[in-house]
């Protein structure tokens, strides 16, 4: 990175958009299984997955976005999940619309891998910034 | 930075109301100008149109050689600095210094590079991730200021940024605008009636009244040679004494008071018979042993008014019905009830025409 010290100032835009790219295929996933998906009692479980996952995704995007260094493995946790629900899709789901919720649970996976690890990378560099020229907290509240 | 140029410049609104009346005048690069005036003579409005924030009814603008009339704002190239700044409360100082740049989607490192660059000039470096609310109104006016400065704006124009500050941050923040012009001398517009700021701050100060340029000059010569009684009037404070009166021979007489004349204003006032005298109260003067030129120059009273302001005194007494004002330093201070003796200064007297209120002048 050219500029290390813009990550006091700038927030972590790349990781929060990998976040929402995560939220956008959650979404896609639960709808085309729920779509076509045999109605049993599974179905409650997969929509109530899936939406605690998108408001727990949404928060965690926000604390990415302003480097809290406690959320950089979470995403982690929802590709744990998502890997679990793209190897076991629901019976009765089947052409067009497994095809499509396997690409979602997949590039899911993907983003969030590409969240959490972009995350890290940041946190460990501006950690090292504020370290290096002893920076202190006042500087970095609003 | 910008060369811009007025001609024939008029403003009516919609409502009749006739703001700017005939404004002409041409700014150099790198000035100062100030434009000072009671509320409600144009002044905002100037700065409006310059800005593209409001037609103008009749006349050309130019900016750097280019007509600019038609020109929507985005594309003039100016930063305006409100009296309330405008911030965005939901951003850092950072983030607002940087949001000319955000939105013209510069790559990030550029916009870092150039908001620490500015955010040192504006000396904001320590502050740069609080959001507006949590900071002083003067460091919220810098933060106006950096954000214009990064914009890197052609012509800056300021609407009374200091009047809601207290007199120690305004005197503070009028001195970093001061260091601030010094150091990368953009050209600046700016609006405010606080005569001290006019004074110290401009290197041309322009007088308006109802819409009218009564004078463009430097605060020297605005203070020196007031080119009629308003300006006369309206810069310097207290305001300059007024007293009509009549030339006889040698003397100038107003009634039971009288004054002699020196050479010079003879020569100044020669064939005229009716004049209006103009004396700051600054030179009206306290003397223990006055010399004989002086000493004609009496103007004596009993003083209905006094105030002691610290450094100076201010004495008011009446003289033919009219109040005069006096300076003096705080050791000839008197209460209200004495008399005072007072000189007028050898120079520094104005003499108006009493129709057309413009300054006599020596012909030469
Ligand atoms: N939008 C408007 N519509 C109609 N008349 C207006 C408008 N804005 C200002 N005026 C009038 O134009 C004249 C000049 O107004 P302007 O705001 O330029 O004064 P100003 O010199 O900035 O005064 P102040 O020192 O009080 O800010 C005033 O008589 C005012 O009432
Ligand atoms: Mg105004």
């Amino acid at each position: 990175m050219k500029r290390p010290k813009r990550l006091l100032y700038q927030t972590n835009k790349g990781a929060y958009a990998f976040m929402f790219i995560f939220i956008a295929c959650l979404v896609a996933y639960t709808s085309f299984v729920l779509k076509s998906m045999q109605v049993d009692h599974m179905i409650s479980a997969v929509s109530l997955i899936n939406i605690v996952m998108l408001l727990a995704a949404f928060l965690t995007a926000e604390e990415i976005k302003v480097y809290n260094r406690k959320f950089q493995f979470v995403p982690l946790l929802y590709a744990a999940i998502m890997t679990y629900q793209l190897l076991n899709i629901p019976t009765g789901v089947a052409g067009g619309d497994l095809i499509i919720a396997k690409i979602s649970a997949i590039l899911a996976v993907v983003s969030a891998f590409a969240a959490s690890g972009l995350s890290y990378f940041r946190n460990r560099i501006r950690a090292k910034v504020i370290a290096e020229n002893n920076i202190g907290k006042s500087q970095l509240t609003k | 930075m910008a060369n811009l140029r007025f001609e024939h410049i008029k403003k009516v609104y919609p409502n009749g109301v006739e703001a700017v009346v005939d404004f002409n005048m041409e700014i150099y690069d790198r000035e100062f100008i100030v434009l000072v005036g009671p509320s409600g003579c144009g002044k905002s409005t100037v700065l409006r149109m310059v800005a593209g924030l409001e037609k103008i009814t009749a006349g050309n603008l130019e900016i750097d050689g280019v007509r600019v009339n038609d020109k929507p704002p985005v594309d003039r190239d100016i930063a305006m600095i409100f009296q309330d700044y405008a911030l965005y409360g939901n951003m850092t100082v950072y983030e607002n210094m940087g949001f000319s740049l955000t939105v013209r989607k510069r790559p990030c490192d550029e916009i870092h590079d150039k908001v620490i660059a500015v955010s040192e000039i504006v000396k904001l470096d320590n502050e740069l991730n609080r959001l507006p609310r949590n900071l002083s109104g003067g460091q919220r006016q810098r933060v106006a200021l950096g954000r214009s400065i990064v914009r890197n704006a052609k012509v800056f124009l300021m609407d009374e940024p200091l009047s809601n500050l207290d007199a120690k941050l305004r005197a503070q923040t009028r001195r970093e605008i001061i260091l601030l012009h010094n150091r990368i001398k953009p050209t600046i517009i700016y609006v405010t009636h606080d005569q001290v700021e006019a004074m110290t701050m401009a290197t041309r100060i322009v007088v308006m009244n109802n819409g009218v340029i009564q004078q463009i000059g430097t605060p020297y010569e605005v203070y020196r040679r007031p080119a009629n009684m308003f300006v006369a009037g309206f810069i310097g404070c207290p305001a300059m004494n007024f007293l009509k009166g009549q030339i006889v021979e040698d003397r100038f007489v107003s009634g039971a008071f009288a004054i002699k004349l020196t050479p010079t204003e003879i020569q100044r006032v020669s064939g005229r018979q009716t004049v209006i005298i103009g004396i700051r109260p600054e030179h009206l003067l306290v003397s223990a042993n006055p010399d004989v030129a002086l000493l004609k120059r009496k103007i004596s009273g009993k003083i209905n008014y006094s105030e002691l302001l610290g450094a100076n005194a201010t004495l008011r007494f009446c003289l033919n019905q009219t109040e005069i004002v006096a300076q003096v330093e705080n050791s000839e201070y008197r209460n209200s009830g004495e008399t005072v003796d007072l000189y007028v200064s050898l120079e520094n007297v104005h003499f108006f025409d009493p129709e057309t209120e413009a300054l006599i002048e020596v012909i030469s």
